[in-house]
């Protein structure tokens, strides 16, 4: 099931990292930050391999083309997968594809709040309650 | 399956080939086997297959085994079932085949039909024979017989006859070849009828994939076989899909016994892991471990190593190794899932070993692979991961068998667990000159030293190579389990150096939770190393990072202070850090100073917004912001201040005289825009989304310039978000301390959590341009924050001299000084922003002419004055009225120029002010002659600015020799008064003179006393010496106009008569003379001569007359025409001594020597008469 969204803006740094779980040894906020900071050179790869035109702006922000949401699976290790985002080791790609393109929704959502400024941090509860509730439906 | 050979010799490598059965005659065929056999893979076939397949070029390879008809086998097994049947034959004779031949023929060709079998080739080898070819009519051979008794329309191409190479290699090559050539088609022919008939086969068999009796192993080696003769056939890569095929069965299965109830064949993959040797990665089939799948004894691991080292064969074949890691990886992650999800037991850590060696063997075959390849890039990128993970696993063992630094002695369970993993792996392989990886895992379980020493390795090698192909982020990761290995070690300087590369980047790129648990860990590392600064540092940022617990800061805090007290204060020099890690300057303004401008020696003062992070209250020590100087004004000497003008007004002073800064300040290029306050968001970029969006309207018309449309346009210019590239991280430069000599202060306060506002001080020294810099803040006296916000800033100010100043003014600025009179000016001291100490003395000294005294009292004037000044607090002015005399110059009409030198005890030079007097009158003189009296006339007016009258009294002329002088003037001339709104005053005296005296030039004084009226000042003497030159009347001159003949008045346009006489009344040497008559050409017209020469007898006052013929050209009352009398002097020839000259010349008389006595006369011209009263005479 997916356990962490994380939204990156354009410069590398961390819009938004929600995750759901317990907090337990292995599995917690923080390990789960660290993959997704290092998934963010595979994404860098992937975005350079596969040179869209609409240049990618993060994991997910602001891409233009719907089809091109999702950038397949970036890298895995024994316990997580990590796509373009949510992911886990028991869903299809098109289940991922469809719960990214709800995330860009929800993120479009969010960054349309006229006083928030993009490259800010998305600290709206809105949006965190429904990120975590999309990560929940995924299961 | 049935019919599988099993034997492992058979079946070890790629044997596998298209199976030819030979019948007939098997001798015949013997000898034509190796060239057959060598022949047919020379040379690709085109591979035409039903359903749309894409036709593939394919090598085809074949062996041949002599026909038996009990083992044609079933349609089912496709690799031990012979593919084509050929029937061999070299009967020429028609009767034997007739005979015998035809009977043998059919016997095997119902055998055949009777297996639905259609495969087939019938060759007939001939021997060539040259005869034979030249006959014109061919016979019927017995290969058309067979045909004739065999063949029908489909099947006519099966018959081929073929000339014997052994026996005659020439002629035979191109039979040859189309024979190789059919042989080849047919074997593709029949496989892809077989192909067709057994994937239908194993479809069916899938199908019945949820059947219970249905068995995984059983149809893995049913659609295997399909791989092996795709692969037999070169198609490695159609091969591989039905590996993939398998695998991903196999994984669908698996996971979906995690939902439901799995198939009883699933319960094979939960046995016990028993052997976790690694996978070697060759063409090679392993046959041992597809027995254990046979036999259904494989267990998840052995299989899983089955499928990826046939997998990775197909792909080695394909020469893709990369492809391989990239497989490697994703296999050991799905196996390790499998593994759990199945629950099959084994000694815990053989997975472990497994994926280690997995991810090491395929780094080996890439190693070996790409040693000669291109594809060296292509795999370098995959092997990062790969190394990663072998290294991540082997930490793994290593936590699991006790072979971590720091970790107690194994004990004796895990020195047992060595033992069971090291059986795991099985042997290696022999003859290896390299230690494989099983050899290097087994080793490094061993021992401690060669644990380190195998995940060192594998460390920095997954480190390098991350960072080699960019990604940095991984190779960061890698860093920090280095640190965490490293620090175990002991050697925790090396764990701080990957740590703060850590930190850096995580700090850049604003990943705020991981920067602060890297914080944490260096904190740590700072402890065990008994960094002190370091730890001081660090826990002071701890202790401001929002993103930790409340607590964790607090505790941070409080060991930053404890750390401040117990270890820092023994230091003599605080310990620098970064400001912006605790701090935040919000903003930085400077206050205006109360004069509008900053003086020196004065306070200039700056407010400072700090944000302080701190969880608690904190003592700053000394709060300070460095100033950096812009431009230092030169100090002027106070020496030829020509500038220093007096008529600068008093109450004007401050400031005035070097100009307000401010408007100095954008005269000068260089200068920047100095600004006076700053907020540091100020600074930040401007977010380009924020932008306004370009909205316009547009009208659009039609061709008849009718509207068509409107439309509200948004032209976005093709603005890509771009994600900033991450590989380059700037190497950030150490914040260096500036001068903090020159700066604002302000010490010891508190700061609070949250804004504070703090007001620093500084006394301006030199005056000049200065900047703010960095900003420092010194807490509990020994940990120093320094920023290096401002720096770029422009915030600044100017600082002027604002220092003693002394000035002579004049009290009435609007007035001009006037010489010859008692002058009221002041000397203003104005202490700017210095004290004057008491008993300092100002001296002043004039030029020649000039005195002074106080106005106070009734000093005398003298030239050189001393006068004391009080002592004085800055800005404060001392005035001391004086009085200033200028005496009257003779001669001297314009002005009087006067220096006063200021010496001050404070400056080296003395200060030079000039002064301008105008003096209080003017006097001008004429000499006036009547026939042979003179007179001289004078007139006084006054030329001072302002208003300013004069009594006169006692005017007086003087004169030398023995001239004397007759007063004219009125006797009441006590009221005589001159002034400078325009009054003059007039003053007449004749000159007597002896007339038995020969005349000369003489001087004349005149002298008169004035005062300003109105004032008590006494009267001062006014002289006014003049020189006369010689005046004694010599000649006069009279003219008279006389009408001409016959006419009682003078007409215009009439010929007059001027009658000129010249007499002389006084002795003179000159007796030749010119006269010139000057007329007014408008008036008259002289006619003939205007000049000639006269001369006069000197003995005889007779005077002597010269008539002339004028015309006036106006009528009324006319001046006379004016004549000029010069001294004539003739050429001198005779005497060249005399004079050089040889032409004659003309000398002036000087004035009054000459008197004209008809100068003011005026006759009276009538106009002309009537024309006709001419008219007559005509």
């Amino acid at each position: 099931m997916a356990v962490c969204v994380a939204v990156i803006g354009k410069d590398n740094s961390p819009l938004y990292i929600g995750g759901i779980g317990n907090d337990n040894g292995t599995d917690n906020e923080l390990s789960r930050q660290w993959l997704v900071h290092t998934a963010l050179d595979a994404l860098e790869e992937r975005l350079a391999t596969t040179n869209t035109n609409n240049a990618a702006a993060g994991t997910n922000t602001a891409r233009t083309d719907l089809r091109d949401l999702y950038l397949g699976l970036l890298y895995s290790t024994d316990t997580h997968k990590i796509s373009t985002s949510p992911s886990g080791s028991n869903i299809r790609d098109a289940e991922v594809r469809t719960a990214l393109r709800r995330l860009h929704a929800l993120y479009a959502d969010a960054i349309c709040n006229p006083f928030h400024l993009p490259g800010d941090q998305i600290t709206s509860p809105k949006f965190d309650k429904q990120v975590k509730s999309l990560m929940l439906n995924n299961v | 399956m049935k019919g599988v050979n099993n034997s492992p010799a058979d079946r070890e490598g790629m044997t596998n080939k298209p199976i030819v059965t030979c019948a007939g005659d098997w001798n015949l065929f013997c000898t034509l086997e190796a060239p057959l056999v060598a022949a047919i893979p020379q040379d690709s076939c085109e591979w035409r297959r039903s359903y749309g397949r894409v036709t593939k070029s394919v090598y085809l390879e074949a062996s041949f085994i002599k026909y038996n008809k009990d083992k044609v086998q079933s349609d089912l097994n496709l690799l031990k079932r012979p593919i084509l049947h050929i029937y061999w034959t070299d009967c020429v004779d028609i009767e034997y085949y007739k005979t015998t031949l035809r009977e043998d023929i059919e016997i095997w060709f119902k055998e055949l039909e009777k297996k639905g079998i259609t495969d087939w080739m019938i060759i007939q080898v001939e021997t060539y024979d040259i005869r034979k070819t030249n006959k014109l009519l061919p016979r019927t051979t017995v290969l058309d017989k067979i045909k004739g008794d065999f063949a029908v329309k489909q099947t006519e191409d099966r018959f081929i006859s073929v000339i014997n190479p052994i026996k005659s290699e020439a002629r035979s090559a191109e039979s040859w070849r189309a024979l190789v050539a059919k042989m080849r088609h047919f074997v593709l022919v029949a496989y892809n009828k077989a192909l067709i008939k057994f994937e239908e086969h194993m479809r069916e068999q899938r199908e019945k994939r949820n059947e219970p009796e249905w068995d995984f192993c059983k149809y893995f080696i049913l659609q295997e076989q399909l791989a092996f003769v795709l692969e037999m056939l070169g198609l490695y890569e159609e091969a591989l899909v039905q590996y993939d095929e398998l695998d991903a069965l196999f994984s669908q299965f698996v996971l979906n016994s995690n939902v439901t109830e799995g198939p009883q064949w699933l319960e094979t993959f939960k046995q016990p892991v028993t052997s976790w040797q690694a996978v070697r990665l060759t063409a090679l089939v392993p046959q041992h471990l597809r027995e254990l799948i046979i036999k259904k004894k494989a267990s998840l691991l052995d299989f899983r190593s089955y499928l990826f080292q046939r997998q990775s064969a197909m792909l080695l074949l394909m020469f893709k190794p990369w492809e391989i890691a990239s497989r490697c990886l994703s296999t050991v992650h799905n196996t390790l899932v499998e593994l759990s999800l199945l629950g099959a037991t084994a000694v815990e850590g053989a997975s472990a070993c497994w994926a280690q060696l997995a991810c090491a063997e395929t780094l080996r075959a890439c190693e070996r692979l790409t040693a000669s390849n291109s594809a060296l890039e292509m795999c370098t990128a995959m092997q990062a991961p790969l190394l990663h993970n072998a290294k991540d696993k082997l930490h793994e063992l290593g936590k699991l068998c006790g072979l971590l630094p720091g970790s107690p002695e194994p004990t004796s369970e895990q020195l047992h667990l060595v033992v069971m993993l090291s059986a795991g792996m099985g042997d290696s392989e022999a003859n290896n000159q390299h230690p494989t990886p099983t050899d290097r895992l087994k080793e490094a379980l061993c021992s401690k030293t060669c644990f380190q020493q195998y995940y060192l390795e594998l460390a920095e090698l997954a480190m390098g190579t991350y960072k080699h192909i960019g990604r940095l982020r991984f190779a960061r990761l890698i860093g920090r389990d280095l640190a965490a290995f490293y620090s175990e070690l002991g050697e925790t300087g090396k764990a701080v150096v990957f740590l703060m590369d850590a930190l850096r980047s995580y700090e850049e790129q604003g990943w705020k939770d991981l920067a602060a648990q890297t914080r944490l860990e260096l904190v740590a590392a700072a402890k065990k190393m008994e960094d002190v600064d370091r730890y001081t540092k660090l826990s002071a940022t701890i202790a401001c990072t929002a993103e930790l617990e409340i607590l964790v800061r607090n505790f941070y805090f409080e060991e930053m202070m404890n750390s401040i007290r117990d270890n820092l204060s023994q230091k003599p020099e605080p310990v620098l850090t970064e400001l912006n890690d605790c701090f935040k300057i919000v903003s930085a303004t400077l206050l205006p100073s109360e004069r509008g401008v900053y003086i020196t020696d004065n306070k200039v003062q700056c407010c400072l917004v700090v944000e302080s992070n701190m969880p608690r209250d904190i003592t700053c020590t000394r709060a300070a912001i460095s100033i950096e100087v812009f431009k230092i004004d030169k100090v002027e000497k106070r020496t030829p201040a020509k500038s220093y003008k007096t008529d600068i007004s008093v109450n004007n002073n401050i400031g005035s005289q070097n100009n307000s800064p401010r408007k100095t300040a954008p005269d000068e290029n260089e200068l920047p825009n100095l600004i006076s306050s700053i907020r540091l968001d100020d600074l930040k970029p401007k977010n380009p989304l924020l932008n306004p969006l370009h909205i316009t309207s547009q009208l659009h018309y039609k061709e008849d310039k009718t509207l068509q449309k409107a439309t509200v346009e948004c032209i976005t210019p093709k603005v890509t978000l771009k994600r900033s590239d991450s590989s380059k991280y700037r190497k950030p430069s150490a914040t260096l301390r500036n001068n903090y000599e020159n700066a604002f202060t302000c010490v010891n306060f508190t700061l609070k959590p949250g804004s504070n506002e703090i007001i620093l001080e500084c006394i301006a020294k030199a005056p000049g341009t200065f900047k703010i810099g960095q900003v420092s803040l010194l807490i509990e006296e020994k940990l120093e924050f320094l920023s290096n916000a401002l720096i770029s800033t422009k915030v600044g100010y100017d600082v002027v001299i604002q220092g003693v100043n002394v000035y002579l003014n004049k009290v009435e600025p609007k007035k001009d000084l006037v010489a010859g009179l008692e002058q009221a000016m002041e000397l203003v001291v104005t202490s700017g922003s210095s004290f004057i100490q008491e008993d300092a003395t100002i001296i002043l000294k004039t030029s020649t002419g000039l005195t002074i005294r106080r106005a106070e009292g009734d000093s005398p004037k003298v030239r050189e004055l001393a006068i004391p000044v009080p002592a004085c607090r800055p800005f404060e002015t001392t005035r001391v009225p004086l009085k200033l005399f200028s005496g009257l110059q003779v001669k001297k009409e314009k002005s009087v120029e006067h220096t006063v030198w200021l010496n001050c005890p404070w400056w080296e030079a003395a200060m030079e002010v000039p002064l301008h007097f105008s003096p209080p009158m003017v006097a001008s003189w004429r000499l006036l002659t009547s026939n042979t009296r003179k007179f001289v006339h004078v007139t006084l007016k006054s030329t001072v600015a302002h208003l300013i009258q004069f009594e006169l009294t006692e005017p007086k002329l003087e004169c030398d020799g023995n001239t004397t002088v007759s007063d004219l003037n009125p006797k009441n001339a006590k009221d005589m008064t001159v002034a400078s709104d325009g009054t003059t005053a007039s003053f007449m005296w004749e000159l007597l003179k002896d007339p038995l005296v020969k005349a000369g030039p003489m001087k004349a004084t005149f002298t008169v006393q004035y005062k300003p009226i109105g004032t008590d000042e006494p009267s001062r003497n006014f002289i006014c010496p003049f020189d006369i030159q010689d005046c004694t009347t010599l000649f006069v001159i009279r003219t008279k106009l006389e009408p001409s003949k016959g006419t009682d008045f003078c007409r215009a346009s009439q010929v007059c008569c001027l009658q000129l006489s010249v007499q002389r009344v006084n002795e003179t040497e000159f007796t030749s003379l010119m006269y010139e008559v000057l007329a007014d050409q408008t008036m008259w017209a002289v006619l003939g001569r205007t000049a000639g020469v006269i001369t006069m007898e000197s003995n005889t006052a007779e005077a002597q007359s010269v008539t002339l013929d004028v015309m006036p050209l106006v009528a009324g009352y006319l001046p006379l025409p004016t004549v000029r009398l010069s001294k004539y002097i003739a050429a001198n020839t005779k005497d060249p001594k005399k004079d050089i000259s040889a032409h004659p010349r003309l000398e002036p008389f000087s004035p009054g020597q000459v008197y004209h006595a008809g100068k003011a006369k005026q006759v009276h011209v009538l106009p002309p008469m009537a024309k006709e009263h001419l008219d007559p005479a005509l």
